[in-house]
C-alpha cells in the first residue's frame, strides 16, 4: 500500500533516526463500508534513535499529524491521537481518514498501488504487506508491516494489474436494499391476504337462524301460516 | 368464520395500505450535498509547474486545491445517493475550463475527496514577482430530485519563477525546522541537466578532464569528474555569493520563501550562494550521469555524490575560501573533509533533509521548459574563462627555473645538462623554461612546460644527499607537499641501469597531473626526470612524454 506503507516512515524519516538505527514499524489499518479508515501505528527505537527522534517528533505531536496529512493528501485526516512510552521507547500514532479508499468510476473502491510495499498473505479481508526501505545518505533501514481489515461488506477484494508496477488492490461494496422494498413486499403479502381473507369469507355459507319448535303448542301459539 | 374471515381480510388489507405508506414516505426527500471551504495552496511555485499537474508526485501531495464533499442525506437509500456529480475547473488566463470529472454516486454518510491537479501553460515561467491569480471550481449534481449547480472562487498567487516558498504551514503553526523545509523535494525541479547552458559547461569541464566520463570508468572516475567540477569553478572564478543559505530556525521563518537562480544563472554570472552552487553540482553531476544528492542542514546545503555504496560530499562553497572560514584556498581532499565533517555533524543531530536528485525526477520533480539561449554566447563566456585560466599559468603547483648547468641548442630541441652533468635531457625547442626558482623547493632545478598546446611538461629534481631513489622520490613528495601539491606512485618499475622508473600522480588546487619520472643515483645524489601534463591530456600527449623520458642521458 503506496499510500499507507511508505506513508507512515513517519517515525524515520522525519527525524532521520535513522543514522541511529534500523527501525521497524507495524500499521493496523481498519477501512469501513464507505471507505474511510481507522489506523493505528506502532515503533520502537533504539535508545539513540529514541533521543533523535524524541527531540525532532516526541515533543512535537503537531508535527507528526501535519506529516500524515501531507502523506494522505487524498484522505481528510482526522481524530489524531499520539502515545510515548519513554520506559519502553515504544510510540504509538493513531488517526481516521475520510476517503482512505477512493471510490472509482467503477464502483470499486482502490487502495491505491501496492508497489513498492509486498503482499505477504491474505485470508477473506484481512490482508498483510510489508516493505523495507533502505535509506541513503541518512543511512539505516526500515522494515513496515501493514495489516489491513477490509470492511464486513467487502467483498471480490483482489490485486489487479499484478504484474504491473501499478498493482493496486481493489474490492466491492455491494448497494444497500432499499428500505422501502421491505414495507413494498409486506404490503403485497398482506394485501393479497386480505383479499383472499374477504373472498374466503364471501364464499362461506351463511348461518342459518333457528326456527322456533311447533309443538307442543302452548296456549298463547298462534297456528303457523299454511 | 365468515366474519372472522372478512375482520382478517379487511385488517390485512389496512396494513397493507399503512405499509405502502410507510414505503412511500421513506422514499421522500434527497440526497444533500454539503463541501467545506477549498483547502488552497498558499501559492503556486511556477519553476515547478510540471508538478503540479502530476498526481503521482509524492503520492499526490503537491496539488493546488483539495475539497472534501459529504452526502449528508441519512437514508441510505439509491435515490437518496448524489448522483452525476461532476466538477471542474478553470484558473482564468492560464486554465480553460477543464472537462468535467465524474464521479460515481456518492452514498449517504460518504465523504469525496476531490483534489485537483492544474496542468499550468509553460507561460506561467513569465511571471517573475509574486502575482495574484483565482480558481474557479465548477460542481454539478443530481440530488435525487433535482440538479444543482454551483461555482466555487478561490485566489490563491502564483510565485515568480525563481523564488522557492519552503513551506505552506502557516507562520503560526510552525514547530520547527522540518515544518519549515516541506516543500524542499521542489527544489530538484530546479536542476537542470538538460539545459544547454549545463550542458556547455559540462562539456567544458570534461574536455578539462580529458573526455573522461564518470558513468564510463566507475567509481573512481566519479572522483576525478567531481575534482575536475571542483578545479574548474575554482579556475574559472566561481564565487560563493554570499551568507544567504537556506533557511536556519524560526527566527528566518520570513526567509523561507527565497530567490533561487537557477544553474543556468549561476553559471552565466559566475556565483551562487550555497543552494545554488549544490543545484549547479547536481545538474552537472546528473548531466554527467553520476547519482548525486542534495543534503540540507539548518542554514546550509551541499551536494552528496555516491560512490558504489559510500557518499562523498563535498562543501560547494569551498571555492570561496573566505565562505569558509579560510585564508587560503582550499584543494578538493580539504573541501571533501570538510563536507564529511558537516555531514556527519548533522547525522548526529537528526537534522538533515535528503533531497534524492534521480528520484524526485524520476518521480515527477522535473524542472521547467526554459526560455531558449544562443548557446554560442554561452561558449563564448565559457571560453573566455577558458582563456583567463590558462594565463594563470600550466602549473601553478610546480613553476620552476633553471637552477643550474646550462642551456644548449640542439635542432629543434634544447637540452638540459646537470646536476654537474650528472644527466641530460632533452625538450623542444618552443617551450619555455621558468626562470626563477621557489625559494621553498629547492629540489626543483630546471622545469620547462609547453604553454602552447601540448601543456606538457618536463622537471627535474635533485637530492643531493640521498642516494635510494625511492627515499628520494619520498623527498621530492614532501618538498612539493609543501606547496600544496599532492603526489603519488601509480607504478614502479626498476631498470638495469639502476634507475628506477615511476608513474604517477600529483594534485594541486588547479589539476591531477600525471606523470613518469625517470630517477637515478648519482655521485652527486639522486636526480629525477619528471614528465607529464593534466590528466586530462595525458593521453594525447603519452608518445611525447614517453619519448622525452627515453632520451634522458644519464653519462
Amino acid at each position: 500500500m503506496r499510500l499507507a506503507l511508505t506513508a507512515i516512515a513517519l517515525f524515520g524519516c522525519l527525524s532521520n533516526v535513522a543514522c541511529a538505527a534500523d527501525q521497524e514499524l507495524t500499521l493496523d489499518v481498519f477501512i469501513d463500508k464507505l471507505g474511510d479508515a481507522t489506523v493505528a501505528a506502532k515503533t520502537h527505537f533504539t535508545a539513540k534513535g529514541w533521543l533523535l527522534w524524541n527531540g525532532n517528533v516526541g515533543e512535537h505531536p503537531d508535527l507528526a499529524f501535519r506529516f500524515i496529512r501531507r502523506q494522505f493528501p487524498k484522505a481528510d485526516i482526522y481524530g489524531f491521537t499520539f502515545q510515548k512510552d519513554p520506559v519502553y521507547r515504544n510510540a504509538t500514532l493513531g488517526f481516521k481518514a475520510h476517503g482512505f479508499a477512493r471510490l472509482q468510476g467503477d464502483g470499486r473502491f482502490s487502495l491505491g498501488e501496492i508497489s513498492p510495499a509486498r503482499l505477504v498473505t491474505n485470508h477473506d479481508r484481512d490482508w498483510i504487506f510489508e516493505l523495507h526501505t533502505e535509506r541513503s545518505v541518512e543511512g539505516g533501514t526500515l522494515d513496515e508491516t501493514m495489516n489491513l481489515h477490509l470492511a464486513p461488506e467487502a467483498v471480490d477484494a483482489k490485486v489487479i494489474n499484478q504484474d504491473s508496477p501499478h498493482a493496486e488492490l481493489v474490492y466491492f461494496i455491494p448497494g444497500p436494499i432499499p428500505l422501502a422494498i421491505p414495507f413494498f413486499v409486506s404490503a403485497i403479502c398482506l394485501g393479497i391476504a386480505g383479499i383472499l381473507l374477504l373472498l374466503l369469507g364471501l364464499l362461506m355459507p351463511r348461518k342459518k337462524r333457528p326456527i322456533p319448535p311447533s309443538f307442543p303448542a302452548g296456549p298463547d301459539a298462534k297456528p303457523l301460516p299454511r | 368464520m365468515r366474519g372472522l374471515a372478512f375482520t382478517l381480510g379487511v385488517l390485512a388489507i389496512i396494513a397493507s395500505i399503512v405499509l405502502v405508506g410507510l414505503g412511500v414516505w421513506n422514499m421522500q426527500g434527497a440526497g444533500h450535498l454539503e463541501w467545506a471551504r477549498p483547502d488552497v495552496k498558499p501559492t503556486a511555485m511556477t519553476f515547478a509547474y510540471k508538478v503540479y499537474g502530476n498526481r503521482d508526485v509524492e503520492k499526490g501531495r503537491f496539488y493546488l486545491s483539495k475539497i472534501r464533499f459529504k452526502n449528508s442525506g441519512n437514508k441510505d437509500i439509491q435515490d437518496f445517493y448524489i448522483q452525476d456529480f461532476s466538477i471542474s475547473y478553470q484558473v482564468p488566463g492560464y486554465i480553460d475550463w477543464t472537462l468535467p470529472d465524474l464521479h460515481p454516486p456518492i452514498r449517504p454518510s460518504q465523504q469525496l475527496i476531490e483534489v485537483f491537479y492544474p496542468q499550468f501553460p509553460k507561460k506561467v515561467t513569465e511571471i517573475k514577482n509574486k502575482t495574484a491569480s483565482e480558481l474557479d471550481i465548477k460542481l454539478h449534481w443530481h440530488d435525487g430530485v433535482q440538479p444543482h449547480d454551483e461555482v466555487i472562487r478561490q485566489e490563491f498567487p502564483f510565485r515568480g519563477l525563481n523564488e522557492i516558498e519552503y513551506t505552506d504551514v502557516p507562520k503560526e503553526e510552525v514547530t520547527g525546522w522540518f515544518d519549515m523545509m516541506v516543500n524542499l523535494d521542489l527544489t530538484a525541479a530546479m536542476v537542470t541537466p538538460n539545459d544547454p547552458v549545463v550542458a556547455e559547461y559540462a562539456a567544458a569541464i570534461t574536455e578539462k578532464l580529458g573526455g573522461a566520463l564518470a558513468g564510463a570508468g566507475g567509481a573512481k572516475d566519479v572522483v576525478e569528474v567531481m575534482r575536475g567540477i571542483y578545479y574548474y569553478m575554482t579556475q574559472t572564478g566561481m564565487r560563493y555569493a554570499g551568507a544567504l543559505g537556506i533557511p536556519q530556525d524560526l527566527g528566518d521563518y520570513q526567509s523561507t520563501v527565497q530567490t533561487i537562480r537557477l544553474p543556468r544563472d549561476v553559471i552565466t554570472t559566475n556565483n551562487g550562494l550555497c543552494i545554488e552552487l549544490t543545484l549547479l553540482w547536481a545538474s552537472i553531476l546528473e548531466h554527467l550521469g553520476v547519482e548525486s544528492y542534495c543534503v540540507n542542514v539548518p542554514g546550509h546545503a551541499f551536494i552528496v555524490v555516491k560512490k558504489d555504496n559510500n557518499f562523498i560530499p563535498i562543501e560547494c562553497t569551498a571555492i570561496t575560501p573566505k565562505a569558509v572560514g579560510s585564508t587560503s584556498s582550499l584543494s578538493f581532499e580539504q573541501a571533501v573533509k570538510l563536507a564529511q565533517k558537516e555531514l556527519s555533524q548533522w547525522q548526529e543531530k537528526g537534522a538533515i533533509i535528503v533531497v534524492d536528485v534521480q528520484k524526485c525526477q524520476n518521480d515527477g520533480i522535473v524542472p521547467p521548459e526554459l526560455p531558449e539561449v544562443s548557446t554560442d554566447t554561452i561558449k563564448s563566456i565559457l571560453a573566455d574563462r577558458n582563456k583567463a585560466m590558462r594565463s594563470n599559468g600550466f602549473a601553478s603547483s610546480a613553476p620552476a627555473q633553471t637552477q643550474d648547468a646550462g642551456r644548449h641548442g640542439a635542432g629543434d630541441f634544447q637540452t638540459y645538462e646537470g646536476p654537474s652533468g650528472a644527466m641530460r635531457c632533452f625538450y623542444p625547442k618552443n617551450w619555455a623554461s621558468v626562470p626563477s626558482p621557489y625559494r621553498d623547493l629547492p629540489e626543483l632545478i630546471f622545469g620547462a612546460y609547453d604553454h602552447t598546446g601540448s601543456r606538457v611538461g618536463l622537471e627535474v629534481y635533485h637530492t643531493p644527499n640521498i642516494s635510494d631513489p625511492a627515499q628520494a622520490l619520498r623527498a621530492v613528495f614532501a618538498a612539493l607537499a609543501r606547496r600544496g601539491v599532492r603526489s603519488s606512485t601509480i607504478e614502479e618499475k626498476r631498470l638495469e641501469t639502476g634507475a628506477v622508473l615511476y608513474s604517477g600522480r600529483s594534485v594541486n588546487k588547479a589539476y591531477t597531473y600525471i606523470w613518469l619520472t625517470e630517477l637515478r643515483p648519482t655521485n652527486v645524489g639522486c636526480v629525477a626526470v619528471m614528465v607529464g601534463s593534466p590528466s586530462r591530456q595525458f593521453k594525447s600527449n603519452e608518445q611525447t612524454i614517453v619519448s622525452l623520458i627515453q632520451n634522458i642521458q644519464f653519462p
